[in-house]
């Protein structure tokens, strides 16, 4: 049963930008801009989503009106069965929101005063704090820094913070927005495994919304993916990569190189360097296999190895196959 | 010339600044107004009550105080060298100013020129324009007296700005200005006349206030401005005035001269 | 949303905010001998000036210093709580404002608690200090009543005042440069604080009790302790003092509401 259902969700923004010179605030241009422009899906309890997008197509938007943030345009969302901004305080009992780079700690007190907060402002039992709280140093370590000012915590260290805060009251939703810019790469796993662990020990659902692809790849069975405000893709990443990128590439690099141009049945040659040539097939209807036996069979092969594409692949063919994002202008 | 061409782009960089934002500049032009008009009520309803008190005429005195407000936000006596230098130091960015070629203390005063020049422009130029149609405030009675007028406020504005300025390189050694600006806010406050001109204090605090260098930043322009000062006491005061330029230009040059070798030392 | 719920969360904010103000030392005596130093100046000037006046607008110089200080003492408590209204401009940019809206609490009280500047209570104190020396040089006698009114009134004085703050720091909601409106009243909070607003005439009085309600911080409160409230507008309006109170908290906290549904339907 489906524990987040969105309907046709829509949400209009209306833009206004001035006008040039010195008297421009008095000539201003409003535009409409649909940042989510009819998206449903739904979530089953206990998944782990990832929300891929190009920058400005609608992600943050769309975990802002799941969050209670935005009220929407038009559509419906329930999560966990409560109408998001309409039942905005039962809504957060029941879900943690990590922001990316912003901490949502006190910055001068020491970690464990703001979790002591925390633990007023959501109700939670002093019993029942106190265990998470053991529950948490074990996976986070926060015994280290827990009595230290959050400002005076390496970043690391604050991420931990950071998550050990949003998961203190048990929420049955975790949306996690970018959490790992700017993270180095033990943060960053540490991160990974904290999500799977508590996904897998509390059956919390995670709504993650990140560029970063080893954690989509790692952690979500099943990704979406929007641009300007449309749902693209939804399903498993396994299913994407057959959609999107159904093309391995077989790297074979020859002893000397051969008088004629290579040529193999089943694949074809997309690159060259040197003695090295990348072989593309579909894996649909070859197999790495039978291709490196022709090769070796017709050429001197020194070295070959096979590259299967990955989520990045996928989402540039996706970004690729739409039209041109307009960038930002710097 | 170099100097004026720099001198121009300061004053373009400020008047860009203040008027960026419609909403903020047209907030600053009504206080500057609203100040002018509660200068003037007061002192009306004051001359009102005790005319005999005041060795000047009630429009004298109004124009005392509408023209001090005009003044003070042109010179802008509570902004200035000193918080420029400190936030410098304590960004850091001071270096990028030491490595220019040019004397830093010349650096600092061309800089707050040119934003007193493009507040100017656009503030105190056109509250003074509405203050004049609005409120019944005089321009100095002769043109001679423009001119001593005009000649005492730019030995004010380089007053400030040496004052300033040594209070700014105090601030190298503490590395915040607070205990020192509060202090110092208060002498200006107190004894510049800015407010209460000088002739109403008890002789006693007038006497301090006269050595001071703090009454040559208004009560020496404002009383040329509106004849409380004329002929001979004109070219006293005006002198006294140079007097502390000098004084205070010297020691801003001693003052950076051990501040820099220093700052070379121990870097930032 | 349980009100008692918020006051809970209330007082642990508060008591988060004394431990993270943990600076007390010389900063803070600093911070405090500046803002006494600053006020002390002003009230000289203005003993200065009722040395040659005998009174403004009826008003003799201990009846003004028990003004100024009614409202330096209704200023400093709203301060204490509301420093951080002033970030309701940058959160909504930034988006810090979603933080609180993902949490089972109210945001505003969420808001109100992240930052509780103790230094305000120089303010507090010296502004008590002013008025019971005022008390003294008057020669008031107050029952216990009248003791207790004087109280209820300046907590309705602040009252007052963080309602007019949470108002136009809210305006942060509609336009970016919310600061500028505050900024734009600074002025006239000046003037309201230094002199009894009739000696403005009627119109700013109608200004400053119905428009931008700051005569009911300290004006009001003070033709009601000192029995003069004749003079006012009408004799019953001083009375509505600890109403105003409520009144313009309740409007103010109606700003922030409505700023806020703004926010969600919006964006930033």
């Amino acid at each position: 049963m489906a524990i987040v259902e969105v309907r046709d969700l829509v949400k209009i923004f209306r833009v206004r930008k001035r006008g040039t010179g010195p008297l421009g605030f008095l000539r201003r241009k409003t535009r409409e801009v649909h940042a989510v422009d009819g998206i449903s899906f739904d979530v089953e309890e206990g998944e782990i989503v990832g929300y891929i997008g190009p920058n400005g197509a609608g992600k943050s938007t769309t975990v802002k009106c799941l969050t209670g943030i935005l009220v929407p345009t038009s559509g419906v969302v329930t999560v966990g069965g409560l109408v998001p901004w309409r039942d905005r305080i039962k809504n957060g009992r029941q879900i943690g929101v990590v922001f990316g780079q912003k901490t949502s700690l006190w910055w001068d007190v020491p970690v464990i005063d703001t979790y002591r907060l925390l633990r007023d402002i959501y109700d939670v039992p002093e019993p029942v704090f106190r265990r998470n709280l053991g529950l948490l140093d074990d996976i986070l370590g926060l015994k280290e820094f827990q009595d230290t000012p959050v400002r005076q915590l390496s970043l690391g260290q604050r991420v931990r913070a950071d998550l050990g805060a949003v998961m203190l009251h048990n929420p049955r939703f975790l949306f996690l927005d970018e959490p790992t810019i700017g993270l180095d790469v033990a943060a960053k796993e540490r991160l990974r495994v904290f999500i799977a662990n508590m996904n897998a020990a509390t059956r919390v659902t995670v709504f993650l919304t990140t560029h970063d692809m080893s954690e989509i790849e790692r952690l979500c069975r099943r990704i979406m993916i929007i641009d300007r405000g449309r749902l693209v893709y939804s399903g498993s990443i396994s299913d994407a990569i057959q959609k999107y990128a159904p093309c391995s590439d077989v790297v074979v690099e020859l002893a000397e190189t051969p008088s004629g141009p290579v040529v193999v049945e089943g694949g074809e040659v997309v690159r060259q360097e040197g003695a090295r040539y990348w072989i593309r097939f579909r894996r649909d209807q070859t197999t790495a296999g039978h291709l490196v036996g022709q090769l070796m069979a017709k050429y001197p092969v020194k070295d070959f190895r096979v590259d299967d594409p990955n989520v990045e692949q996928i989402v540039k063919t996706v970004y690729g196959a739409l039209a041109p994002v307009e960038e930002a202008p710097k | 010339m170099k100097i004026l061409r720099v001198m121009r782009g300061f004053i373009r960089q400020g008047i860009q600044v203040k008027t960026t934002y419609g909403m903020a500049y047209a907030m600053r032009l009504v206080n500057v107004f609203v100040k002018m008009v509660a200068f003037y009520v007061l002192w009306s309803v004051l001359y009102e009550s005790a005319p005999g008190a005041f060795p000047v005429s009630q429009v004298e005195m109004v124009t005392y105080g509408a023209v001090s407000v005009m003044l003070g936000e042109f010179i802008q006596w509570w902004d200035g060298p000193h918080f420029y230098i400190i936030t410098q130091i304590r960004r850091g960015t001071i270096t990028s100013d030491l490595v220019r070629p040019v004397y830093f203390p010349f650096q600092v005063f061309s800089r707050c020129l040119g934003e007193s020049l493009a507040e100017f422009i656009t503030v105190v130029f056109p509250a003074a324009l509405v203050a004049y149609l609005v409120l019944p405030i005089s321009l100095p009675a002769t043109l001679t007296q423009g001119l001593y007028f005009a000649l005492s406020l730019v030995q004010s504005y380089l007053i400030l700005f040496g004052l300033n300025c040594l209070v700014g390189f105090i601030g190298f050694y503490t590395l915040s200005l607070r205990g020192i600006q509060h202090a110092y806010h208060g002498l200006i406050m107190l004894l510049s006349g800015a407010w209460v001109p000088l002739w109403f204090f008890p002789s006693w605090l007038r006497q301090v206030a006269e050595v001071l260098p703090f009454r040559g930043l208004f009560f020496t322009p404002l009383s040329i401005y509106i004849g409380e000062l004329q002929g001979q006491s004109i070219a006293g005061t005006l002198l006294s005035q140079t007097v502390w330029i000098v004084i205070l230009l010297l020691g801003v040059g001693l003052a950076w001269r051990v501040v820099h070798s220093r700052l070379v030392v121990q870097g930032g | 949303m349980s009100k008692v719920r918020n006051l809970r969360h209330y007082w642990r904010f508060v008591r988060i905010g004394f431990a993270s103000q943990a600076q007390y030392g010389v900063d803070f005596f600093i911070g405090a001998f500046g803002v006494v130093l600053l006020n002390l100046v002003d009230l000289v000037l203005l003993g200065v000036l009722l040395q040659r006046f005998t009174a403004i607008g009826g008003w003799n110089i201990w009846e003004i210093v028990f003004l100024f200080s009614f409202y330096l003492a209704a200023m400093g408590l709203q301060n204490i709580f509301t420093v951080h209204l002033g970030q309701i401009e940058a959160y909504v940019q930034d988006g810090t404002l979603d933080q609180f809206l993902v949490r089972p609490s109210s945001p505003l009280i969420q808001l109100m608690g992240r930052e509780i500047n103790h230094g305000n209570i120089t303010h507090v104190v010296t502004g008590v200090a002013g008025i019971v020396v005022a008390y003294g040089r008057l020669g008031l006698h107050w029952t216990f009543a009248e003791g207790v009114l004087a109280v209820v009134l300046l907590v309705c004085g602040a009252l007052v005042l963080v309602g007019l703050v949470l108002g136009l720091c809210s305006l942060a909601f509609w336009t970016i440069r919310s600061r500028e409106f505050l900024y734009g009243t600074l002025q006239i909070q000046e003037v309201v604080q230094h002199y009894p607003v009739h000696i403005f005439g009627r119109w700013f009085q109608v200004l400053v009790t119905g428009v931008l309600p700051f005569a009911f911080i300290n004006y009001y409160p003070t033709l009601v302790l000192l029995g003069r409230t004749g003079e006012a507008m009408h004799p019953l309006l001083p009375w509505l003092s600890p109403l105003a109170g409520v009144l313009v908290l309740l409007g103010g906290i109606a700003v922030w509401k409505l700023g806020l549904s703004r926010y969600q339907s919006t964006g930033s």
